[in-house]
Order: C-alpha cells, then sequence, then structure tokens
C-alpha cells in the first residue's frame, strides 16, 4: 500500500491501516524515544502517546515533507513533555543560569557500534543529554531548543557545550579502553 | 569543526531503532478505541448539560414567577373561618381596652355577628363572610398610602379591621406595638382558632391624640403574613407579630426574542496529500480515474465545483441572566433556515443509473443512493434545511456602568437539522448526492461575536458560528464543516431588577 494511500485509509478510521502505519514506523520511533529516557519502559510509554497523537492528528500532516520527519517530530514533542512532566526526570531537568561556553571543536572518531553510542548519551545527565539529542541529533537550533526547554538562549548553549564535552571525553576514555585491550591482546 | 562530529552522530542514530514489545500497539488500540467511545459520550453529556440547564431555566422562571406574584399583590386576605373568628373578637376586645370604637360609638357584642362585619368591611364584605374555605381575596389596593406605610414597617400583608382602620393611613409615621398581652388578656377565652399566621398590632395614632372623634383613636390592625393558605394551628400564639421572610435580592434576568441573518456556507479546512483542495473541490474525478467504466462513459472531464455560499434566517427565544456586573449567561431555543448553492452536472435518477453507478466504484456500505450528480458544471441546484438549536452562550460586558454596554458573547450549541435536501460531495469518487445515511443530522457548534446593547435593552449583534463536525459522516471527503457568519437583534420581552 503506497503511503498516500495509507494515510487516507488512516483518516476513513480503518484499523489496519493504522496497525500498518505503526508497524513501519514504530521501530525508527522507539529508537529515538529510547535516546531520550532512562528506561525502556519509559522510552515505551512515550511511543504509545506518540503514536495516537500520530492518529489523531494525522489530518494536520499537510505531506510537505515526509511522514516519517512529521512522526519524529511528534516523538521528540512528547518525549519533552513526558520529561518535563515526570519528577525522576523533571527535577535533573532544572539547570541553573550558567551562561559560560565552555567551546571545544574536537570531532573525535567514533569506534563503537550505534547501539553502545546510543547508551553512552544516554549514560550523559538528563539535561545534558536532551540537549544533545535535540541539538546534536535533531538538528534543531539553540533559539529552537531554548524556547521547546523554556530555557534561556545562552543557558542552552553551555548545556549543550558541555554536553558534548562530556560525551567527546567518554568516547576518548572507551576508545583508550579498547587500545589497551588491544595492546594488552598483543602482549 | 563541530559539525563533523553532529553529522557523524546524527547519521548512526537515525539509523538505530528498537523493536517494540507487542503489548504497545495493543494498548495504543485500545485508547483508540476509547476515543471514539468517549467522543459519543461528549456528545450525550453535552446534550444531558443542555437539558438540565433548560430544566433549570424554566424550573427558576416559574419559581420567580410566584415570587413576583406574591411581591406585586400588595394585600391578601385569607378568608378563613378563624380570621371570621378574629373579627368578631377583635371588636369587643378593643372595645374593652378603650383603643378602638365603632364609628357609631356603639359598644359590639360579641356575639352580634352583623356589626362584626360592619367593621370589617373597610376591607370588603367578604373577607368576613364566614367562609370556612381558604380562599385568598386580593384586597383592592385603593389606598395604596396604606400599603406603603406597612411596607415600611416591614409588615408584609395585612388586614384591617375596625372603623379606625382607615385612621391608620392618616396617623403615619407613629410605630407599631405589639398589642400581644392586652389582646390576649382580653381575647384569649374568645379566640380558641387562629391562624398562627395572623398576629395582632395596636397602631397609636396623632389622630387619637388630638381628636375626639371617638370613631378615631388607635386602630387595631390583623397582620397576616403572605402565605395565608398554610394550615392553621388550633392555638393562638399572640407573641408571634411575623413579618415577611425576606427574599434575597435577585440578579437581573429577562427573556428576549430574537432574530437573525447571514450568510451559511459548508468549508473544508486544509487537505492532505492525493486530494483536491476542500474549497475548491477542483480535479475530483482524479478519484475515480482509475475506474475504466467510467472514463469509457465521460467524454469530458468533470469537476466537483465548491459549494456556493448561501444564506440562514433564524428566529427564536432567548433567556438571559446576569452572573455578576460584567457576566452573563444565556440559553434559548431557535430556528433556523439554511441554504446555498451547489453546481452540479447530470444526474442519474433511474434505477438503471443507480446501478451504473455502481460502477463508480460506491463500496462504503453506508451509503444509500436514491440519486446523485455527477459532477460539472451544467445546474445549480439549491441545498436547504432547516435547523433547530439549543445555543448556551456566556457573554461578557466591557462597560458594565455604561448605558449602551458593549458585550462579547461566546458559547456552544447543538442542533438538529430536519426536513433538510443537501447534497453531499464526496471526492472519493466524485459525485455529488443526498443521502439520510450520511448525513448528520445532528451537530455540536462553537459559536462568537461581539454585541451591543442600548438602553432600552434591546441588543444587535454578529456572531460567527462554526460546527465541531463535518456536514456528513467522518468518512466521506472532503471534510466540509458548517460555518455561519450572522447579525442578528435581541428584542427584550420582560424581566426586571428585583430587591
Amino acid at each position: 500500500m503506497q503511503e498516500k494511500e495509507l494515510i487516507r485509509e488512516c483518516l476513513n478510521g480503518s484499523r489496519s491501516a493504522q496497525q500498518h502505519l505503526y508497524n513501519k514506523y514504530a521501530e525508527m520511533m522507539l529508537g529515538t524515544c529510547y535516546r531520550y529516557t532512562k528506561s525502556l519502559a519509559d522510552a515505551e510509554d512515550i511511543l504509545q502517546d506518540g503514536f495516537i497523537k500520530v492518529f489523531t492528528r494525522l489530518h494536520q500532516f499537510k505531506g510537505n515533507g515526509e511522514l516519517g520527519a512529521w512522526i519524529r517530530r511528534i516523538m521528540v514533542n512528547t518525549a519533552i513533555t513526558y520529561i518535563q512532566k515526570h519528577n525522576r526526570y523533571k527535577r535533573e531537568m532544572q539547570v541553573d543560569d550558567v551562561a559560560v561556553h565552555p567551546v571545544s571543536d574536537e570531532n573525535p572518531e567514533i569506534h563503537m557500534d550505534t547501539k553502545e553510542l546510543v547508551e553512552l548519551i544516554r549514560a550523559l545527565p538528563v539535561s545534558y543529554q536532551v540537549v544533545f539529542n535535540l541539538v546534536g541529533v535533531e538538528g534543531f537550533s539553540h533559539v529552537e531548543v531554548a524556547k521547546m526547554l523554556n530555557m534561556n538562549e545562552n543557558t542552552l548553549r553551555s548545556q549543550y557545550n558541555r554536553a558534548r564535552m562530556m560525551l567527546i571525553n567518554k568516547l576518548k576514555k572507551n576508545s583508550n579502553a579498547l587500545e589497551n585491550q588491544a595492546y594488552a591482546g598483543r602482549i | 569543526m563541530q559539525e563533523e562530529f553532529e553529522n557523524t552522530v546524527r547519521e548512526r542514530m537515525h539509523t538505530f531503532g528498537i523493536q517494540p514489545s507487542h503489548e504497545v500497539w495493543g494498548e495504543i488500540e485500545a485508547v483508540l478505541n476509547k476515543k471514539k467511545h468517549r467522543r459519543v459520550f461528549v456528545g450525550w453529556w453535552i446534550l444531558l448539560g443542555l437539558v438540565v440547564l433548560g430544566g433549570g431555566v424554566l424550573y427558576y422562571q416559574k419559581d420567580s414567577i410566584s415570587r413576583e406574584g406574591l411581591n406585586q399583590h400588595p394585600i391578601i386576605i385569607a378568608d378563613t373561618a378563624s380570621n371570621t373568628h378574629i373579627a368578631k373578637n377583635l371588636a369587643p376586645a378593643a372595645t374593652e381596652i378603650g383603643v378602638a370604637s365603632p364609628p357609631n360609638n356603639k359598644t359590639i357584642s360579641p356575639n352580634d355577628d352583623r356589626q362584626a362585619q360592619q367593621h370589617q368591611t373597610t376591607v370588603g364584605d367578604d373577607a368576613v363572610a364566614g367562609r370556612n374555605n381558604l380562599t385568598a381575596k386580593k384586597v383592592n389596593p385603593a389606598s395604596a398610602s396604606k400599603t406603603a406605610f406597612f411596607a415600611k414597617m416591614r409588615m408584609p400583608t395585612i388586614i384591617t379591621s375596625g372603623a379606625g382602620a382607615d385612621k391608620i393611613t392618616t396617623g403615619t409615621n407613629t410605630p407599631v406595638e405589639p398589642l400581644t398581652q392586652a389582646v390576649a388578656a382580653t381575647t384569649n377565652k374568645q379566640t380558641p382558632t387562629v391562624n398562627n399566621e395572623v398576629a395582632l398590632a395596636k397602631v397609636p395614632t396623632q389622630a387619637a391624640q388630638t381628636s375626639n372623634d371617638t370613631s378615631g383613636g388607635n386602630a387595631v390592625a390583623i397582620i397576616d403574613s403572605a402565605v395565608a393558605q398554610q394550615p392553621a394551628p388550633k392555638t393562638f400564639t399572640p407573641t408571634a407579630v411575623e413579618t415577611k421572610p425576606a427574599i434575597a435580592p435577585q440578579k437581573k434576568h429577562a427573556w428576549y426574542v430574537t432574530l437573525s441573518a447571514g450568510t451559511t456556507r459548508t468549508v473544508s479546512f486544509g487537505q492532505f496529500n492525493g486530494t483536491p483542495p476542500g474549497n475548491t473541490l477542483l480535479g475530483a474525478n482524479l478519484a475515480y480515474a482509475n475506474v475504466p467504466a467510467v472514463t469509457a462513459l465521460n467524454f469530458f472531464k468533470y469537476d466537483i465545483t465548491a459549494p456556493g455560499t448561501g444564506f440562514n434566517i433564524a428566529f427564536g427565544a432567548l433567556y438571559e441572566r446576569e452572573l455578576s456586573a460584567r457576566w452573563k449567561i444565556s440559553g434559548g431555543l431557535s430556528f433556523n433556515y439554511l441554504s446555498n448553492t451547489q453546481r452540479v452536472g447530470s444526474s442519474f435518477k433511474s434505477a438503471l443509473s443507480v446501478a451504473a453507478g455502481n460502477l463508480y466504484n460506491i463500496t462504503t456500505p453506508q451509503i444509500t443512493l436514491d440519486s446523485y450528480y455527477q459532477p460539472g458544471r451544467d445546474a445549480l441546484l439549491v441545498n436547504k434545511a432547516w435547523q433547530a438549536q439549543l445555543p448556551v452562550n456566556v457573554g461578557y460586558v466591557f462597560n458594565p456602568k455604561a448605558k449602551t454596554k458593549f458585550l462579547l458573547n461566546g458559547g456552544l450549541s447543538v442542533a438538529w437539522l430536519f426536513n433538510s435536501q443537501w447534497l453531499i460531495p464526496d471526492t472519493r469518487y466524485g459525485k455529488l448526492y443526498y443521502s439520510d445515511a450520511v448525513f448528520n443530522n445532528t451537530t455540536f457548534n462553537w459559536q462568537v461575536g461581539p454585541a451591543i446593547q442600548l438602553p432600552n435593552q434591546w441588543k444587535f449583534g454578529l456572531q460567527y458560528q462554526q460546527s465541531f463536525g463535518t456536514v456528513a459522516k467522518n468518512y466521506i471527503t472532503p471534510k466540509l464543516y458548517w460555518q455561519h457568519i450572522s447579525i442578528y437583534t435581541a428584542i427584550p420581552l420582560g424581566g426586571k431588577k428585583r430587591h
């Protein structure tokens, strides 16, 4: 079934079409949700809420861009709402307005598989995790993210640079450990 | 450059996925099913709310009319047997205590009914006619000043007795003293049965002090409560000088007749891929282009054109009540006539045509067609419908102290369409048809608009109204919504500020 037809059927309330759409995008979207949370259960909660929004707001999809990107945007928004709503995330999201910009231009190579990289991002403190996902992965501008998180723009920049540095340090540590492991193996 | 790192991460992340557990879809499906039911329930709840509101308004109105009635009738006499006893017994009592004398300066015997009646007849013979029924009699309020006097004294309704009663109005500003002790002392043997709503008061007058007229002097008044028809207890309670139960000040309320007229159209908002824009509905033939039989039948291209803008006229009744100086709530009933036009092509009404119409791939089981029209530009059909509507509005007054008020009204309404003949454009099959099965007879609407209220309470306003639901069932595309823009006038019928 073509995507346009699939959307039309979903809008007509066809449950099988909705399931088809879900099956097509659920895996990728759970990956997105997973990056924003600390547990798979939370990610599945977000996925569920997000798909309900998708089906109830599908008529708002104008067809200008890709449906996948539109659904991803809904998932990201749902994830942010979830984080701002639940205390275990909300507490850690409260950051001081420190507008210091530790800037790093390092671009280390990534010698690990995607799953490990995702786990490294998830290991960041919640505020860094969210900010890095929004700016670094989703590609939102600082201004957009500052609005989304109701944050000062300078604070956001500072948060992002810290998150980036922390992730790079973790990557370095990880690659050093790998090198040591390889060296030890040669002995 | 920072971007290199980000790009690498981004590429990796966009290929990352995790297979969700099977429960997730189950829960999504459950929520979607529940939402569908909830939509139906919300409709019923709104309807129930409107019915309750309407009932409440009617009940209140009925109640306020009865209260108003009590307020407006100055004097009500409970024409009971017990009052007759009072009439009989007061004259001697008054004589004994030397405060009231009959006009002819003749002592009245307690047993003399006729003479007792003569003293009672200041308010009408019937009042003391000795009837045993409990019919309330309205006194001709010829002596309005009497009423005003007792109103000042916080005496709700009064039966005057004795010849000195007329003097009460001239005696004016002297205070009313309970005559309980004296009357009890002189009449307790003679008043075996009185209404406990009845009490006695002595009204000393200036006339008594200044005039030698024996018919003047103090008058005796019998104060009765407004509710004279309550069952009478068997014993007399002399201490009860009862005042009218205070009715709390009521807010302003009013009934209006409303008349309105304006434009009506059915409008589609937005579109999605592959379908023609709802506002123009052009290119609808694409929807059936895949059916070879249809393509063969059509020798030229048909388009469904947008429904034209029509008109609405309405009349109704509206009840409005003040919640505060700035806020008002109103509800009512109105009947609207709606009409617009739709360009159509050739029509198919015969059984053969309908059978041919099946080739047009109409597979939706809910649609039953009596006739349908080819889309096109050949003719103009007129759609028409009647609508009964129950609106509930909340109004905000911007300048409550001004004589001419400016308001903003907004609210919800439920409407039933009946006797309607409305073409349903269906771009899925490129058709226009009448179908009761697909047409939505009940719609919920929201409305908003400014209004001006003149010092004479007439209102003039502008109202924008749009339906929440679609003209046809939800699965029909395009989704057309009702949209009305009207100007209206509300003509006040009655209602007042009561304190």
